[in-house]
């Protein structure tokens, strides 16, 4: 009942502005995530999170009428920890378009592209200093799940070069201003933290890994 | 006219000529003839005098480090061509050792890759690697920022040049490849007799060497940088202590096993020991390694294979002697380059 008023109150607000930013709301069974809190796993384990933090790049937003799209292809970095992160595209009018896709990450030409400075500045944590690149997706944390003495995860997933390039091409449709990811649905379908809790480097499990995220977004 | 009119406009004259003058100070780079255009990306980053004047002040300075004791010239010493001499493996903040020797910086405005395995792909994000690995510098680029902004000098120094007040990564990586993209090696012996300067003839033993590196060594080791931006094998086994995997590391697939850069060659008789790790300590001795290499081994790179480098010791030696015209003393004692410290 509280989820169903939560979405209807979401819905109203964007009804009465449909001028608002396109927001990015991760979430955990169907409410905002919030960091340091301590959630149940469908398997009971208890699971917290210290950092989420997320690279989009490429919109390409879908007009409801002509079919047209609209191409913004600018690098969005998301913090959850900091929320003048949330929320971005001030001046676009959301109502005109029934579906948006973008790139979760970065593609190999913005990866190599040398650029440091605002969003690509390396002071956000995204920046591998050792193999040039970004990382797209980072989720830390702690899970009892994690069988180590920490019970520390650390996704750090990214890597755009063959075999294991980890960008994803994700498409929403906008029934209002919000993005939904949910987390809850990464980790129970995507993520086995007993035995998958430490990716730090391009690899086999962060490809795999990052190729379920499509359908974790609505 | 009164005299004070006269001595006010000799003033206003004098101080336009000295702000004219303090603006043309050339930056250090240049563009060689008959080489090819350079890879960096100046528009990113336009040549400025001040800033390469705050790039090598950066450069000598050990405040880049997590207990300043160590600078980039610390592993870069420009009298052994910018490399770690007499170091088999460089060692960072106290006395921390890493997997590899510091290699020579010369002519980086021409590079495409950075570092002996290649997983730096611009010369601007390649000094983000030393300061923050733990067995470097160990610096963290915000504590880095504050440290910087704190200090009067350097807050200055980057207000004067960049204009900001608010010190980032990309404004401290970029005044240091301000100073890195200016150390151009071309006046060697080699350079000179190939221009036709100062009179200046390759000896008997020299031209000989020159022959044989043209036959054994230019496919991989390409004049004018005598080096390349591609990654091989060049024989030496894995070290089983530290087990450098090389370009390995960066791709992860594993038919780079083993590979590293193929450096420069230029100021080589200054910059042993050599290898990725340092393992030779004689020049003499690199050009050995070839000739005993087993070339059955399928893993070596294919210019090897094809083309196995057998020498006698007559020609190791007139190899070697042309190695040494490769040496460039200009360089290697250039004022431009020398410690410096922001005034």
């Amino acid at each position: 009942m509280k989820v169903s008023f939560y979405l209807f109150f979401l819905s109203f607000v964007y009804s009465l502005n449909c001028y608002g930013q396109l927001s990015i709301i991760p979430t955990w069974n169907k409410k905002p995530l919030e960091l340091q809190h301590v959630y149940l796993t469908q398997n009971k384990d208890s699971i917290s999170f210290s950092t989420l933090k997320i690279y989009f790049s490429d919109f390409r937003f879908k007009d409801k009428i002509s079919g047209r799209i609209t191409s913004i292809d600018t690098l969005i970095f998301y913090d959850l920890s900091d929320s003048s992160t949330h929320s971005f595209f001030n001046d676009l009018n959301l109502s005109n378009y029934e579906s948006v896709a973008f790139t979760l990450g970065l593609d190999s030409s913005k990866n190599v592209s040398g650029e440091l400075e605002n969003a690509y500045d390396p002071l956000l944590g995204m920046y591998w200093a050792w193999n040039t690149g970004y990382i797209n997706l980072k989720i830390m944390g702690e899970s009892s799940a994690v069988p180590t003495n920490s019970h520390e995860f650390e996704f750090h997933l990214g890597g755009y070069r063959f075999p294991f390039a980890t960008a994803q091409t994700i498409q929403v449709d906008l029934n209002d201003q919000y993005i939904y990811f949910d987390l809850e649905k990464l980790f129970s379908e995507n993520i086995n933290l007993t035995k998958n809790h430490h990716i730090m480097l391009p690899c086999k499990d962060a490809f795999l890994i990052s190729q379920g995220l499509s359908t974790c977004f609505k | 006219m009164n005299s004070s009119s006269f001595l006010f406009i000799c003033f206003f004259g004098f101080s336009i000529l000295a702000f004219t003058l303090k603006k043309v100070i050339p930056h250090p780079f240049y563009q060689p003839k008959e080489w090819p255009k350079p890879t960096y990306n100046f528009k990113g980053n336009p040549l400025d005098y001040e800033k390469f004047e705050l790039g090598r002040a950066l450069f000598y300075d050990p405040i880049l480090s997590l207990d300043s004791s160590i600078s980039c010239a610390s592993c870069h010493l420009q009298f052994t061509a910018f490399a770690h001499v007499d170091h088999k493996i460089s060692h960072g903040i106290e006395g921390r050792i890493g997997k590899r020797n510091a290699p020579g910086l010369a002519n980086l405005a021409w590079r495409k890759l950075f570092h002996w395995d290649g997983g730096v792909l611009n010369l601007n994000a390649q000094a983000i690697n030393p300061i923050t690995h733990v067995d470097e510098m160990d610096m963290a680029l915000d504590s880095l920022m504050h440290r910087l902004d704190r200090s009067p000098i350097y807050s200055a120094a980057f207000k004067r040049t960049f204009g900001t007040d608010d010190i980032r990564p990309f404004h401290l990586v970029k005044a240091l490849a301000q100073f890195t993209v200016a150390l151009i090696s071309e006046n060697s012996k080699y350079d000179k007799v190939k221009r036709g300067e100062d009179g200046l003839e390759f000896t008997d033993q020299e031209k000989k060497g020159l022959s044989l590196f043209n036959n054994f060594c230019s496919s991989c080791h390409k004049p004018p940088f005598f080096a390349s931006d591609d990654y091989k094998s060049n024989g030496l086994p894995i070290d089983t202590e530290l087990l450098d995997f090389g370009r390995m590391t960066i791709t992860g697939n594993k038919r780079d096993s083993l590979l590293f850069m193929v450096p420069t060659l230029r100021n080589i008789e200054y910059s042993f020991p050599y290898m990725h790790d340092g393992r030779i300590s004689k020049l003499k001795d690199v050009i050995k390694h070839y000739t005993l290499l087993d070339y059955s081994n399928p893993l070596l790179s294919k210019e090897l294979r094809k083309n196995p480098v057998k020498l006698s010791e007559n020609e190791q030696k007139d190899l070697l002697a042309f190695l040494k015209t490769l040496t460039d003393k200009t360089f290697l004692f250039d004022e431009r380059f020398k410690y410096s410290i922001i005034k």
